[in-house]
């Protein structure tokens, strides 16, 4: 059997609470200096627990999308994923450079020209000096901005600069993509290129895990799907299959 | 098994892997020194941002600080009674180092917690590339105060040396490298504990007062020794010594060396401890 690109094994996420209590340095310091006996702190402690018992292989050419209701712990498995979290219990396996979409204008700055802001945001992501130079061109042409690439960001339009965000977020094509609910941008016309590029790029990654309330969108790009509830995989399978378990629950 | 696209744009271009998680601290800490280009391109644009729409940008800080600085040394070379070719230099490369110092503590309170915070919650790259970027912004800033330097340098004829030079370069290193330690330490621990970066607040205005910036420490006599023991008066000494034209106390050197190792030490070992636990924290 070929090697997993991405492969998740018993995990179990658990995220502390802290309150302003536990948070504070004055009680820190008392705890050390009662011991815990005191349990002075324990009404600070706590714990919710994110993910559990989360097991899945991905292999080149699978494209998973994510299907279950808000809080089902969706996001939260992208960003153990893409390794902003860390599993509590278990371990995740990453055969490849990973490329989050979570949150598309992510690092733009305003200030600076879209072209700069090019260099910000591929840079941001790993990319190399020669390879984002390569690319400004098609990004500027793609996100329409001609000579506008100039101008500082903040005097753009929404739409323009929703463009050039949505542009340069998709120039790349990662090994494993992670994307979370990022679609509708821009005016009808831009909204079909988008879907084409967006298209291209997931057909392109190894690996594509995306997290959507859009069954459209699971249907069109997805050959695998996971139902989620309450931080537990429910059911891992085919995307019909999946996706009307998902909605007779609902 | 997978369709290709006609696009042929969207080609792999990840040469490297640097600025993803490793599975170790080190191999983490690693990549992101490696991915230089990364961290100076997002500091000088920081910097570039600062200025954008000021017509004289830079100068501004250098006019500003110049002025202020100039005043307030020749009012200070009066009180104390000490000639202004001596005190001038003195006190404005000591309040020049000071910045660099004491932004460095208080703003590091704020840096993963501020600006970073978005970064670090969606991002697969390693935090401590923030801190790289943070420490890379402070040290431009720190160099746009040159041009002042020598405007000082040529009034009252106080030099840099050529033996005192390699003094500054190995004092600014070791500068920046507890820069990075510090930030880290305290970027951690500020967004852990929220109480901290007030705390720190508070207490670097006193700071600066107990540490030789204004005064020097013959100026206590018998109490001199009491300077030695804060550790913030051997960067001082380290920094301002080779501006002045001299090498630094040998005390001063190995302080810093030895505070810059042991910093060095403890943010690796908190990075390794939080680097995963930091995104639950901005």
């Amino acid at each position: 059997m070929a090697e997993a690109v991405l492969q998740v094994k018993n995990v179990n996420l658990k995220f502390p609470l802290y309150s302003a209590e536990s948070r504070s340095f004055r009680n820190a310091i008392r705890n050390v200096a009662l011991g815990s006996r005191i349990g002075v702190n324990s009404a600070g402690k706590g714990a919710v627990e994110a993910l559990r018992d989360i097991n899945l292989s991905l292999y080149g050419g699978d494209r998973l999308g994510l299907v279950g209701s808000n809080g089902a712990g969706k996001t939260t498995l992208l960003k153990l994923l893409a390794g902003i979290y860390a599993p509590t219990q278990g371990g995740v396996l990453r055969n490849g450079i990973v490329t989050t979409l979570f949150d598309i204008g992510l690092g733009m700055d305003g200030d600076a020209t879209g072209l700069e802001n090019i260099y910000l945001a591929s840079y941001l992501r790993g990319m190399q000096k020669r390879n984002i130079n390569d690319i400004t061109d098609e990004i500027v042409e793609f996100a329409e901005l001609h000579e506008f690439i100039h101008m500082p960001v903040r005097t753009y339009s929404a739409g323009m600069a929703t463009r050039l965000a949505f542009s340069l977020a998709t120039a790349f094509t990662p090994d494993i993509l992670l994307v979370d609910e990022v679609f509708g941008t821009g005016d009808a016309k831009f909204i079909k290129k988008s879907e084409k590029r967006m298209a291209d790029l997931m057909s392109n990654a190894r690996v594509l895990v995306i997290a959507s309330h859009n069954t459209e969108i699971i249907k069109k790009f997805c050959n695998k799907a996971l139902l989620m509830r309450s931080g537990q995989q429910i059911k891992l399978g085919d995307v019909d299959d999946i996706l009307s378990l998902h909605a007779s629950e609902v | 098994m997978r369709e290709k696209s006609s696009n042929s744009i969207q080609k792999n271009v990840f040469n490297s892997n640097y600025l993803q998680r490793a599975t170790s601290a080190s191999g983490e800490i690693f990549g992101a020194f490696r991915a230089w280009p990364v961290w100076i391109y997002l500091s000088l644009n920081d910097i570039r941002t600062k200025y954008r729409r000021a017509a004289l940008g830079p100068l501004w800080l250098v006019f500003g600080i110049g002025i202020a600085l100039s005043g307030m040394a020749l009012a200070w070379s009066v009180i104390f009674g000490v000639s202004w070719r001596e005190y001038v230099p003195y006190m404005i490369s000591g309040m020049l180092v000071w910045q660099l110092i004491s932004g460095y503590i208080l703003q590091s309170c704020d840096m993963f917690t501020g600006e970073f915070s978005g970064l670090i919650k969606s991002l697969p790259a390693p935090p401590i590339i923030y801190a790289l970027r943070f420490v890379m912004r402070g040290l431009w800033l720190f160099l746009h105060y040159l041009p002042f330097w020598v405007c000082v340098a040529v009034a009252t004829g106080t030099w840099p040396t050529v033996e005192s030079i390699p003094y500054f370069v190995l004092g600014l290193f070791m500068t920046l490298v507890t820069a990075l330690s510090v930030s880290v330490i305290v970027g951690m621990m500020a967004a852990r504990f929220r109480d901290l970066s007030p705390a720190i607040g508070a207490l670097m205005t006193p700071a600066m007062m107990v540490t030789p910036v204004m005064w020097k420490p013959e100026m206590l006599g018998e109490y001199g020794v009491y300077a030695k023991m804060n550790p913030l008066t051997h960067y001082v000494e380290v920094l301002r010594a080779p501006l002045l034209g001299h090498a630094p106390g040998e005390e001063s050197l190995i302080a810093v060396g030895v505070m810059a190792a042991f910093f060095s030490l403890l943010a690796f070992i908190l990075y390794r401890r939080y680097r995963y636990t930091l995104v639950l924290w901005v």
